[in-house]
C-alpha cells in the first residue's frame, strides 16, 4: 500500500515529527511504500540543518535525515512555508540574497502542489499535526 | 467506508472528531489525546457503541496515563495496520 | 471514483499561520481543477466573521482571501452548525457564501470526497 505522510509540527513545540518518524519506520518495516513526505506549516523546521539539541536529547532532525536517505524517500518541504520560517536552500538564499542557507541534504523545497499530488497518488494520507 | 480518526489533544480535536465519526469508524488517541482517558468530562463516552477506541501505548506510558481495561492498547505497527484496514484516515489536531 | 478533496480548517485566522496555510492548500487543490470543498469547524469558523481589518497586524486579510474563492471554483464554504452555535455566531455576522451542515451531516459530507486534508 502507498502512504503519504504530512508533518505540520516543529520538533521543539510538538510531537508531530517524532510520531511521524515512528509511523514511517513501521510503514517501511511492514513492506509498504512511502510515496511522499511533505513538511508544511511549522513542520518545515524539521528540515533545518542548524538545530543542535542537547546531547541527552534525541536529535530528531538528524534521525529524520538518516531515515530519508537510507530509504531514498521523496521528502518535500513546502517552499512558501519554509521561506516564512527561515528554512532555505542555496538557490533560495541566492535568489533573496540571504546570508545563509540551512536546508538539510535529503530534502527538496517545492510547492504546496506536492502535498495534493502526494495525497492523490497515495492510498492513505496520514497527517501529523501540531 | 470506514475511517480511522487520530486525535492528538483532548480539547477541540476530540470534540471535532466526535462530530465527524460514523458507524463502524475507529478512533485512536495519540500524543496529548491520551489525556482524554483521564478527563472528567470523558468526551469519548459519546462515541457510538459500534466504534472501536484505541490508544497508542508509547504516548500513554510517556505521560503516566494508566489505561482502563476496555481500551485497546496498540503500538505503531498496529497503527499502520489500522490505517491499512480503514478506507481513510482523518487526523484531528 | 474520481478524485475530490475536502480541506478541513479548524484554526482561528490570525494566531498562527495555520488558517492561512489551510486556505492556500484549498486554493492549490482547486487550481489543479480537482473538485475542492472547504469545510470550517471549531475555531476555524472565526475566519468567516465580517469586518476583519488587519492593516495593524502583520497578516494578510483572510476575509479578503475568502472573497476570491469563487474565482477558483469554490462557490461556497461549508460550515459546521455546532461550531457556530458553541461560539454564539449568527449567520448575518458571517461571510455570505456559506452552506451550513447540521449535526449528523458531517460524516457523510466528508466521506463524499476521495481525500480529506485536516488543518
Amino acid at each position: 500500500m502507498k502512504f503519504a505522510l504530512a508533518v505540520y509540527g516543529a520538533p521543539a513545540n510538538s510531537q508531530a515529527p517524532q510520531s511521524a518518524l515512528h509511523f514511517a519506520r513501521a510503514v517501511v518495516a511492514q513492506g509498504h511504500e512511502i510515496v511522499r513526505l511533505f513538511f508544511y506549516q511549522d513542520g518545515v523546521n524539521t528540515a533545518t540543518a542548524i538545530a543542535q539539541p542537547p546531547q541527552d536529547e534525541p536529535d530528531l532532525p538528524n534521525e529524520w535525515q538518516v531515515f530519508i536517505q537510507e530509504h531514498e524517500l521523496d521528502a518535500v518541504v513546502c517552499i512558501a512555508a519554509a521561506l516564512r520560517r527561515g528554512v532555505v536552500d542555496q538557490a533560495e538564499a541566492e535568489r533573496y540574497q540571504l546570508s545563509n542557507h540551512n536546508l538539510r541534504a535529503g530534502y527538496e523545497l517545492s510547492g504546496l502542489g506536492q502535498l495534493l499530488d502526494g495525497a492523490l497518488m497515495a492510498d492513505r494520507l496520514i497527517t501529523f499535526g501540531a | 467506508m470506514k475511517t480511522l480518526h487520530t486525535v492528538n489533544k483532548s480539547g477541540q480535536p476530540m470534540a471535532l472528531c466526535l462530530r465527524a465519526v460514523a458507524t463502524g469508524d475507529s478512533v485512536l488517541l495519540i500524543e496529548d489525546g491520551v489525556y482524554e482517558l483521564l478527563s472528567s468530562g470523558k468526551k469519548i463516552e459519546a462515541l457510538p457503541d459500534d466504534c472501536s477506541l484505541y490508544v497508542l501505548d508509547v504516548d500513554a506510558r510517556a505521560r503516566g496515563v494508566s489505561l482502563p481495561e476496555h481500551i485497546k492498547v496498540i503500538g505503531y505497527d498496529d497503527f499502520v495496520a489500522l490505517a491499512v484496514d480503514h478506507d481513510n484516515v482523518l487526523s484531528w489536531f | 471514483m474520481s478524485q475530490s478533496v475536502c480541506i478541513i480548517s479548524t484554526r482561528a485566522p490570525y494566531s498562527g499561520q495555520a488558517a492561512r496555510e489551510a486556505l492556500d492548500a484549498a486554493l492549490v487543490s482547486a487550481s489543479y481543477e480537482i473538485p475542492t470543498s472547504l469545510l470550517l469547524m471549531g475555531d476555524g469558523v472565526f475566519q468567516l466573521l465580517k469586518g476583519q481589518e488587519t492593516s495593524d497586524i502583520p497578516r494578510k486579510n483572510l476575509s479578503a482571501m475568502l472573497q476570491v474563492l469563487p474565482l477558483y471554483g469554490i462557490e461556497t464554504i461549508y460550515v459546521d452548525q455546532v461550531s457556530l452555535d458553541e461560539r454564539g455566531l449568527n449567520v448575518e455576522d458571517l461571510h455570505d457564501a456559506i452552506t451550513i451542515l447540521g449535526q449528523g451531516e458531517l460524516p457523510l459530507f466528508i466521506q463524499k470526497h476521495s481525500k480529506a486534508l485536516n488543518f
